[in-house]
């Protein structure tokens, strides 16, 4: 008896053929979003550097509809991403550190918990010393 | 009134004919107990005995009767039709392997791929380099704490049914990837407390169709039906690795992975 | 003396950890950094004293400000550059080197220019 194997090919667009997968794209999407986002602010911190002048254009430039929506959108993808992260981060634990088990759903708490933080803090500090 | 039959499509590939693979439609009685294994008896039984598949233990232990049914990788004889009432249920052979014929695909790559893991207790005379015994071992003997047993007993529980890698796209794109289940079976022993074989299995547990081939997809932990979490395992071995990759930067030149 | 093969012939532990350590900083601050600055402050929720030149000018000259932008900025690029680069290998492009300098290479200027940024102010 001789054997012919078939080889089957992956679909083309695989990353969207099943919602687990979709979901995996837009996580790896979030990315790219965040990462343009991130080099704005590269190019509001170079702007800071060239003066007042420059910064307040950089400002100006944030409150353009489009920047605006993709300021939305990077928003939504950001804590798509952090929701993903919290939950994987856990996993990248051995089962038990210092002597104990690891308790995974505790530790994605603890980091929403720390996000809440974060963002209190950051929202303070934004804040602090500005008389509306 | 209870549903009498259900119907299944089956996917067909017979290497004979060599043409490409398509599904055919069987009819088969139903009953609330029936799983999709005891489904494909039937059709071989009474309908088609040249229908193709594999199983053996009807438990779900020897990892044997992986499919893809309905679009999802399952263990065939764990996959009961009540819960895919009222059909049509579609049987698929594993993703990203070669088709043998009907439902049996080659797994001869994987097994390959177990071996290369040296999925065996290293001792640590036998390690290389060797090292240090523990104080209490005598030949045979080891001692292991239910702690130490934790760390790794998870990573046992794989029966090499291959679900994980229908799931996994990264090794339909790359066929060289080591996968989940052979890496988390490297882990496995590498958190063993009495193994010493961790620097033998890094190359090839750390080169790139190892574990930094994988991007945390995640779905096969999802499928498997041992709740190994092979995902798990890979990125704690990225972790180890990383370490190792930079404590290999402060060696001077000849002396990584050197036989004492 | 080695028989064996060489363990360590690619570099991805660093590309990782920086991505490890990107998706933790990027999965903290991103969002309120977004809220703040692409939205509230944009459409006037905050005031504008909240960005004035002077205030941030100052926050970036701070040691600490300054180090804490940095982190933020850079390892976040670091991140998205991974999974970017990574992620042309799931769309089927087979991202080569030119691929792999583009994208770090871009996470890398935005450390460049940050970095001399804030060293400048």
């Amino acid at each position: 008896m001789s054997r012919n194997p078939y080889q089957p090919k992956m679909a083309r667009r695989w990353y969207l053929s099943t919602p687990a997968f979709r979901a995996y794209t837009v996580r790896e999407a979030s990315s790219l979003f965040i990462g343009l986002w991130y080099l704005n602010l590269v190019c509001g911190v170079t702007s800071l550097v060239k003066g007042a002048a420059s910064w307040d254009s950089w400002l100006a430039l944030q409150t353009h509809p489009l920047m605006m929506l993709f300021s939305v959108v990077t928003l939504l993808l950001a804590l798509y991403h952090s929701t993903t992260w919290f939950s994987m981060t856990p996993r990248v634990m051995p089962p038990r550190i210092a002597g104990m088990n690891v308790n995974q759903p505790l530790m994605v708490a603890a980091h929403w918990l720390g996000l809440a933080a974060v963002s209190i803090i950051v929202f303070v500090a934004t804040l602090w010393g500005v008389s509306s | 009134m209870s549903q009498k039959t259900i119907i299944l499509n089956i996917q067909r590939y017979s290497p004979e004919k060599g043409t490409p693979p398509s599904k055919e439609r069987f009819e088969v009685p139903y009953s609330d107990d029936m799983s999709v294994l005891d489904a494909l008896h039937y059709v071989k039984d009474e309908l088609d005995p040249s229908l193709a598949y594999r199983w053996s233990c009807r438990m779900a232990v020897c990892g044997s009767c992986g499919v893809v049914i309905n679009g999802k990788p399952n263990l065939s004889c764990q996959t009961f039709l009540r819960d895919l009432l009222p059909g049509p249920v579609s049987v698929a052979p594993l993703q990203n392997f070669p088709i043998e014929k009907d439902l049996v695909i080659d797994q001869e790559g994987f097994l390959e791929k177990l071996e290369a893991m040296k999925p065996y207790i290293i001792d640590a005379m036998e390690a290389k380099p060797a090292a240090k015994p523990p104080e209490t071992i005598q030949v045979g003997e080891y001692k292991q704490m239910p702690a130490q047993l934790e760390m790794f007993k998870q990573y046992t529980m794989c029966i090499n049914c291959l679900l994980c890698y229908s799931a996994c796209p990264q090794f339909g794109l790359n066929p060289q990837f080591a996968g989940p289940a052979a890496l988390a079976l490297g882990h496995r022993y590498n958190e063993d407390n009495r193994d010493f074989g961790r620097t033998e299995r890094e190359v090839e547990m750390q080169k790139k169709d190892g574990v930094w081939s994988c991007t945390f997809v995640g779905q096969c932990s999802v499928v498997c039906p041992k709740s190994v979490d092979p995902a798990a395992a890979i990125q704690q071995e990225k972790a180890a690795g990383s370490m190792s990759w930079a404590a290999s930067l402060f060696m001077p030149k000849g002396e990584v992975n050197s036989e004492s | 003396m080695s028989t064996e093969k060489k363990v360590w012939t690619h570099n991805e532990p660093l590309f990782w950890s920086l991505f490890g350590a990107g998706g933790v900083v990027t999965g903290f601050f991103t969002p309120i950094l977004v809220l703040i600055v692409g939205l509230a402050v944009p459409l006037g929720l905050l005031s504008d004293k909240t960005m004035a030149y002077d205030r941030i000018l100052a926050f970036a000259q701070n040691p600490f400000g300054g180090l804490i932008l940095f982190f933020i900025l850079t390892l976040s690029l670091w991140h998205c550059a991974h999974r970017i680069f990574h992620g042309m290998h799931d769309l089927g492009f087979h991202p080569g080197a030119w691929t792999r300098i583009f994208t770090y290479g871009l996470a890398l200027i935005g450390t460049a220019f940050v970095g001399v940024s804030l060293v400048v102010l």
